[in-house]
């Protein structure tokens, strides 16, 4: 009987092998897609960190210069024309430091919205906005609830913003631009869009500009979903958690 | 009654593998080189089994097939599993283990196991091989492939079934000639259980053609 007996077991042994094999590769699989996922987590976490550091150093040394160009440029220009005055100097010099100091103005105002933290993000939207009209641009904005966002996150949105009407007025040949940001409990969502030759996402001239705005909503942890084809508009649609009032206060102080 | 069931079963196994062509003509497009060439293994098995099944319908000997099948079989495995990216370092090695084994068959076909006996030590030898280079391929396509789960593979799904078939068929082979014949009975009931290897094998081939997805 022992040739019967060895196989019998002998087989059952093999298939028993040969399925328990199989078994381990799929658990060992698992195990290391877990590990796999795990670490792109990890680069994700730290790439997200160092564009967030990357945004605020780059914004802090922004409202550095505006601040000097304020106080100290725009100061000086601004005693030397009082001098000026006191000395009846000709009016195109009067007229030509004025310029100066209305263009200063602006750069400063480009370079850090000091508006921001006086007059709030909607304020501050809606001169852009009006911006755009000057432009010939139809604006349609809605402002729907009370925003509780923090200062990080109002300059975030201002300056995508600000990046959509540039791309807008510089390359999309639209007519008019709808706005709307709607404040829903702790969410806020934001909505644009424009009637324009749309885009190829994979075009490099205007991807830079999209990867800003990428890393501005990155490192606010916003989430945001662009809806382009050429020919056919423009749409960003974006969402963030914003912080409850006491959480907000935490940030302020 | 056992018995006859097991003897019905039998006659159907050369049809067996109609059940992954089927799959493997309608998935065609979808399919990578490498489930291109497993399903030249599968007409090369059916034409084998439905020649051999002619053969003993008519009562004529049909063991020299397997002989003839056994030295294509093996190259038709070793070249696919070595069309796997991941596998594509053990080619030359493939190649020069196809051409031992063919000289190894002709030599066992000639002066140790004649045709008109089952080829038992060709078989063991070409178990052994096969079931090696599953395992190999089941360690490489594991180790590189972290973005997609393991069973979503199809060549997870062909090279388990071939596993498990190869594998646990090793004693039947090894031990056909000497005992299987002895009792009849046990012929019958051995030759079943290899029959639902046989396909189970396919069963997962078909699941392997099914889930290619060209990219």
């Amino acid at each position: 009987m022992t040739p019967y007996i060895l196989l019998l077991v002998g087989t059952e042994a093999m298939l028993i092998m040969a399925l328990l094999a199989v078994l381990y590769f799929v658990r060992r699989h698992r195990a290391q897609l877990k590990n796999h996922e795990h670490i792109q987590q990890l680069k994700i976490e730290h790439q997200e960190s160092m564009i967030s550091e990357l945004v605020y150093s780059t914004e802090k040394e922004r409202k550095r210069i505006a601040q000097e160009i304020h106080d100290d440029v725009g100061q000086s220009l601004l005693l030397l024309r009082l001098k000026l005055n006191e000395l009846h100097s000709t009016s195109a010099l009067k007229e030509l430091v004025d310029t100066i100091l209305t263009s200063l103005r602006n750069i400063a105002y480009d370079l850090y919205p000091s508006g921001l933290a006086s007059f709030g993000l909607t304020h501050e939207l809606e001169h852009l906005f009006d911006l755009a009209q000057d432009r010939g641009i139809n604006v349609k904005d809605e402002y729907h609830g009370t925003l509780h966002t923090n200062s990080d996150q109002e300059l975030a949105i201002y300056r995508v913003v600000q990046e959509l009407i540039s791309n807008t007025i510089k390359h999309s040949k639209a007519e008019s631009i709808e706005f709307s940001i709607e404040s829903v409990e702790n969410e806020l969502q934001l909505k644009y869009a424009d009637n324009g030759i749309g885009m190829d996402v994979s075009d490099s001239s205007r991807g830079m500009g999209m990867l800003n705005i990428e890393s501005r909503f990155s490192a606010i942890q916003a989430e945001s979903n662009v809806i382009t084809t050429p020919g056919q508009g423009f749409k960003l649609i974006a969402r963030l958690s914003t912080p409850t009032t006491a959480q907000k206060n935490i940030t302020l102080a | 009654m056992l018995f006859e069931l097991a003897g019905k079963f039998l006659g159907l196994t050369p049809f067996f593998v109609l059940f992954p062509l089927v799959i493997y003509s309608l998935r065609w497009r979808h399919l990578g080189l490498t489930e291109r060439l497993i399903g030249g293994y599968l007409i090369v098995s059916m034409l084998a089994g439905f020649l051999s099944y002619y053969l003993w319908v008519f009562g004529m000997e049909n063991l020299w097939v397997l002989h003839i099948y056994l030295a294509l079989e093996l190259p038709f495995i070793l070249l696919a599993f070595t069309s796997i990216p991941q596998m594509r370092k053990w080619r030359s090695l493939a190649i020069f283990f196809s051409a031992l084994f063919t000289i190894f068959s002709l030599v066992n076909s000639m002066y140790i196991q004649p045709i008109d006996t089952f080829n038992s030590n060709g078989k063991i030898v070409e178990s052994l091989i096969v079931s090696s280079i599953c395992i190999l391929a089941l360690i490489s396509i594991s180790s590189g492939n972290l973005n997609t789960a393991i069973t979503k593979l199809p060549m997870f799904w062909i090279s388990s079934g071939i596993l498990i078939y190869y594998s646990s068929s090793i004693f039947i082979f090894g031990l056909s000639n000497d005992i299987l014949h002895r009792v009849r009975n046990l012929n019958l009931i051995i030759w079943s259980f290899h029959a639902m290897m046989v396909f189970l094998e396919y069963v997962l081939i078909s699941i392997g053609f099914s889930k290619a997805r060209r990219i």
